[in-house]
């Protein structure tokens, strides 16, 4: 203490000056990197959350785009709804099986940098057909899958007189071994038949009112391959060798005169005495979230899924 | 001379002091101002991410999804059963904003925080 008053004037004074220099600089250091740290927050916030929604945005459209190219083979929609004001998306595009997205969108009037440039973000839809499903326990024939797509058919349980030149078996459909609603098939394998069931209790997703929404609905119909099945001699008991899967979207059904509903009465159409149960409907085209994506015979049933 | 000297150490002091009370108002308005809009676009962020997956889910006709704070409601659908692959479902999710205030400013950080994403039905 003694020796600090004891020195020059001069000398103390020049120490005081340095020490506000060290100050001022400190201070001017320590705001540009409180600013620089600030900017660089909420840039990066908002960076983050621009990817994020360009994610959405390229998943929603590439699977909006993958449904449609598997309805119709082509990218028909407009597309504007399922991303944001400000995105851009790549032109949408039907590529084996595949639909690629990516959804851009340009950030700028960021604090640090004028644009930081784009964000691109992509997203990759496939579509194909079904491997493995839980189904109702009902089967056709590949030769009763008529493959005109939209046309109205009525299906006889075990058909004794094929409708539609299916000769080497009974026609129609028949049932599978199975629990309610929920046998799983899967394609390339055998599934075993029932013969004699009463498909009405067997089919509650049909029958119970309470169950199933209005018809008509759709229902994935496993599809076997009949020549084999005709080789094996499984004449309408199986096992069938399941091809594929269909879409019957369903309008009526019979069931020996205990249950009804749509467009088919109480009895079925039955001019040729083919048989008490009957189910009518229309194959369509349709994209489906049920089962799992796999290699099978197309008859018009697709499955669409974000790849990566 | 010494008594001078005294005073002018008095006085420089005093000015550092005034200083900080300047600045400190500045320093908690950066601080602060970046912990609120950080938190927000945070917020945002979730948000975001929340709104896809229900949107997701909804698209499969599953159920809207529960998560604490956020809620989900229907702007477009629900899909109908099952899934109509022309159809399209818009969700919207919500969440209130929790840090909104910035010290010395007026409170411009809207209350809640809602986030929409529309996609395909049966996608």
């Amino acid at each position: 203490m003694r020796r600090l008053t004891d020195l020059p004037f001069e000398a103390r004074n020049g120490a005081e000056r340095d020490d506000r220099g060290v100050a001022t600089i400190f201070l001017i250091l320590a705001m540009t990197a409180i600013l620089v740290g600030a900017a660089l927050a909420i840039d990066v916030g908002r960076y983050v959350l621009e990817a994020r929604s360009a994610q959405n945005s390229a998943d929603a459209t590439a699977l909006a785009v993958a449904t449609d190219c598997a309805l119709t083979g082509s990218p028909i929609a407009d597309y504007t709804p399922y991303r944001k004001d400000g995105q851009s998306i790549s032109a949408p595009a039907c590529v084996e099986n595949s639909a690629t997205i990516t959804v851009t969108k340009i950030i700028d009037q960021t604090f640090l940098k004028q644009s930081i440039g784009d964000v691109d973000r992509p997203a990759t839809a496939k579509w194909g057909t079904i491997k493995t499903a839980a189904t109702l326990p009902i089967v056709i024939a590949d030769c009763e899958f008529t493959a005109v797509l939209g046309q109205t058919v009525t299906m006889y349980l075990d058909d004794p007189k094929p409708q539609s030149g299916c000769s080497s078996l009974p026609g129609g459909f028949s049932q599978l071994l199975g629990d309610g609603c929920n046998v799983t098939i899967t394609a390339g394998n055998l599934a075993p038949g029932k013969t004699g069931g009463d498909l009405q209790k067997d089919v509650p997703c049909i029958t119970d009112p309470n169950g199933p929404p209005a018809l008509p609905y759709p229902v994935l119909i496993p599809i076997y391959n009949a020549q084999a099945c005709a080789d094996a001699g499984c004449k309408g008991k199986g096992p069938y060798l399941i091809k594929g899967f269909a879409l019957l979207n369903v309008t009526g059904y019979s069931f020996n005169g205990n249950a009804y509903d749509g467009s088919l009465d109480k009895k079925c159409p039955d001019d040729r005495n083919r048989g008490k149960y009957c189910i009518r409907g229309t194959y369509e085209n349709w994209v489906t979230t049920r089962g799992t994506p796999g290699p099978s015979e197309d008859f018009g049933v697709s499955q669409v899924y974000l790849s990566d | 001379m010494f008594r001078s000297t005294r005073t002018e150490e008095h006085d420089d002091r005093g000015v550092v002091t005034l200083e900080l009370v300047l600045a400190i108002p500045v320093l908690l308005m950066l601080i602060i101002g970046t912990v609120v809009l950080g938190s927000y676009l945070s917020q945002k962020t979730r948000v975001t991410g929340f709104a896809r997956d229900a949107a997701r889910e909804a698209s499969l006709g599953k159920e809207l999804p529960t998560e604490d704070g956020f809620t989900f409601t229907f702007e477009v659908g629900p899909c109908p059963t099952p899934p109509d692959p022309k159809e399209s479902v818009r969700v919207r999710a919500t969440t209130t904003v929790t840090l909104r205030s910035i010290p010395f400013l007026p409170t411009f950080i809207p209350d809640t925080i809602s986030e929409t994403v529309t996609m395909r039905c049966g996608g």
